[in-house]
């Protein structure tokens, strides 16, 4: 209450400033004290204790052992599924990422059309946005089904014969992708919309007055205008298919058959709390957080080359 | 739009044919989106009988409403209570602590502001899988394994991202407000209270739908801290009981859809929310 007394004399004292000091840092202490708190109980500490832990080899019930960079070299250099994880990680992302940018692009050109009923078609795409992944593989796992799953229907419609998509190690990481991309399409609409709806629609009626086919107008209208939001779409879509596959494949696959579908994220979850070797566990995150780093900067160092307009 | 207008009538039925054509395309490409729901919910509503049919019967008959009580006894009302818990007291937990913390940010002096924010920022693109194990050790010593605390607390600690926003948000509102008040004798919480948060609504809201959107849907924090039937919620179970149901495929999809009910609702009642929400916070996911 005694603040603005404090404020209105000019010739403040220093020890009035000082105490106006301290209570500004009460008042911080007061706004920030809790969250610092949780910030550094279980993020800031989280950090560099992982660190630690993946210089140890550790099961939980013994004591830590250290190990210098043994769980690093292990991985890199002794572990046999490293390869095949790794080969399964970058199979998955670099398949799912041409369609989950290419189809949602595609879906926002058309549900940016001024036409009735649009507002429909919008909020019915984007009913899979809160659908968890738990939820979806519990869906899908059954889609996927062998005697009686609706896809096998479906393509027997064309003559092709059930396949056992869960189950076949080459079937199992194309159906995981597919859920992937039915998953991640309504929120990558919903970027691309975004940045349709920026575009001024000027620049189409001047091009269309110009003879534009539809083509040409996206070619170069709107692709020039959205290449920053493509690329901020193709950076994060390639880290959550990096880090969010663990729910649907926990649920779907379990890694199996035989590691064809073991992933980077799945494999830490297992190696953790399956078989409780915590520092190896600890040194593979923290490599997976190095290439999700390597993915940050590029994504802010080509960000402000790559706009066009 | 004159220009527009002065077209021919050729032009015209062209436009026609473009907007028939997109109401096509979109139609066909809404038929892949929504199977798997339409497969889940005539499953949810079939007698057993029908559900291992081949070619599949998409229409049940009789429809069976009463695979709903049955799946929700399957799910448990504590799995669903345990969800609302979970989610409430996070979205709360964190809508007060990152809107308190982002306004210190945004408007309160104090030392090592500048290296606090930047620890804020420098966390926020770690992914869970690196703070998980050591979060997990944490949660063990401090004896907080299967309970509510330990559940709750390290996500509701996840709010980095929030600050960040609410103090990028409080910035952007004028101090001049803040300046007017103090004269009249207001200290920062009513400040906070009465000026900053009321101004704030559209960014609180859009915050906790997308916060109440992941916590109602988390998987992986859960499944490592819990132990006892009496703290899963309801993904933990759909994730169980999808492992074990093979033989009671109905009460499954009945499940997943009982879940997916009260989300879905909320998304359609506020829909704009969810998608300014998840505009905003671009890496939800």
């Amino acid at each position: 209450m005694s603040a603005p007394s404090t404020v209105a004399v000019p010739a403040a004292t220093a020890t009035a400033r000082r105490s106006k000091t301290m209570r500004q840092i009460l008042w911080a202490l007061l706004f920030l004290g809790p969250n610092l708190g949780l910030f550094l109980l279980f993020t800031a500490f989280p950090i560099v204790f992982g660190l630690g832990i993946s210089f140890f080899e550790w099961n939980i019930v013994e004591a830590p052992r250290f190990v210098g960079a043994g769980n690093y070299q292990r991985f890199f250099f002794e572990d046999p599924l490293t390869s095949k994880v790794v080969a399964n990680s970058i199979y998955y992302v670099l398949a799912a990422l041409p369609i989950s940018i290419v189809l949602p692009l595609f879906l926002a050109v058309l549900l940016n059309q001024k036409l009735p009923a649009i507002g429909l078609f919008r909020s019915l795409y984007f009913m899979p946005l809160v659908t968890s992944g738990v939820a979806t593989a519990a869906v899908f796992k059954w889609i996927y089904a062998y005697q009686f799953g609706p896809l096998n229907q479906f393509i027997g419609l064309f003559g092709i014969p059930k396949q056992d998509w869960l189950f076949n190690d080459h079937l199992v990481m194309p159906a995981l992708i597919l859920t992937a991309i039915w998953n991640r399409t309504p929120l990558n609409i919903i970027f691309f919309l975004a940045a349709l709806q920026g575009v001024p629609r000027e620049l189409y009626e001047a091009a269309e007055t110009d003879g534009a086919g539809a083509w040409a107008r996206f070619r170069y209208i709107t692709w020039p205008m959205i290449t920053p939001t493509t690329f901020f779409v193709l950076i994060v879509t390639t880290i959550s298919l990096l880090l969010g596959a663990f729910d649907m494949i926990n649920v779907m696959t379990q890694g199996g058959p035989l590691d064809a579908s073991n992933v980077f994220v799945f494999n830490i979850y297992r190696t953790a709390f399956a078989y409780f070797q915590m520092g190896y566990a600890s040194a593979m995150a923290y490599v997976l957080f190095l290439i999700v780093l390597g993915f940050t900067l590029v994504q802010w160092a080509l960000q402000r080359r790559w706009v066009h307009y | 739009m004159a220009t527009v207008r002065s077209f021919s009538v050729g032009g015209r039925d062209s436009r026609l044919l473009a907007g028939a054509a997109t109401y096509g395309l979109l139609a066909l490409l809404l038929f892949f989106m929504l199977a798997p729901f339409a497969y889940m919910v005539t499953t949810a509503l079939k007698p057993p009988s029908q559900v291992y049919l081949y070619p599949i019967r998409w229409l049940p008959d009789p429809i069976m409403w009463s695979n709903f009580p049955a799946a929700l006894d399957r799910l448990t009302l504590r799995a669903f209570l345990n969800s609302i818990i979970f989610t409430g007291a996070i979205v709360f937990g964190q809508g007060l602590f990152t809107t308190m913390g982002g306004y210190a940010f945004a408007r309160l002096e104090f030392p090592f502001r500048n290296a606090l924010f930047l620890a804020y920022l420098g966390t926020m693109m770690i992914p869970f899988q690196v703070t998980m194990i050591p979060t997990f050790i944490i949660v063990a010593r401090l004896g907080w394994q299967d309970t509510y605390q330990g559940l709750i607390l390290p996500i509701l600690a996840g709010g980095a991202f929030g600050t960040f926003l609410f103090r990028q948000f409080f910035m952007s509102i004028p101090g001049e407000l803040a300046d007017a008040a103090v004269v009249d004798g207001a200290n920062p919480l009513d400040i906070y209270w009465r000026i900053y948060l009321p101004l704030s609504k559209p960014a609180l809201t859009a915050y906790g739908v997308i916060t109440a959107l992941s916590a109602w849907n988390m998987y992986l924090w859960p499944l490592i801290v819990t132990q006892s039937a009496d703290l899963r919620t309801l993904t933990l179970v759909i994730a169980q009981l999808s492992g074990q149901m093979n033989a009671e495929l109905h009460l499954l999809m009945a499940a997943v859809t009982i879940c997916l009910v009260p989300i879905l609702t909320v998304y359609i009642i506020g829909q704009r929310f969810f998608v300014e929400g998840i505009a905003m916070s671009g890496l939800k996911g």
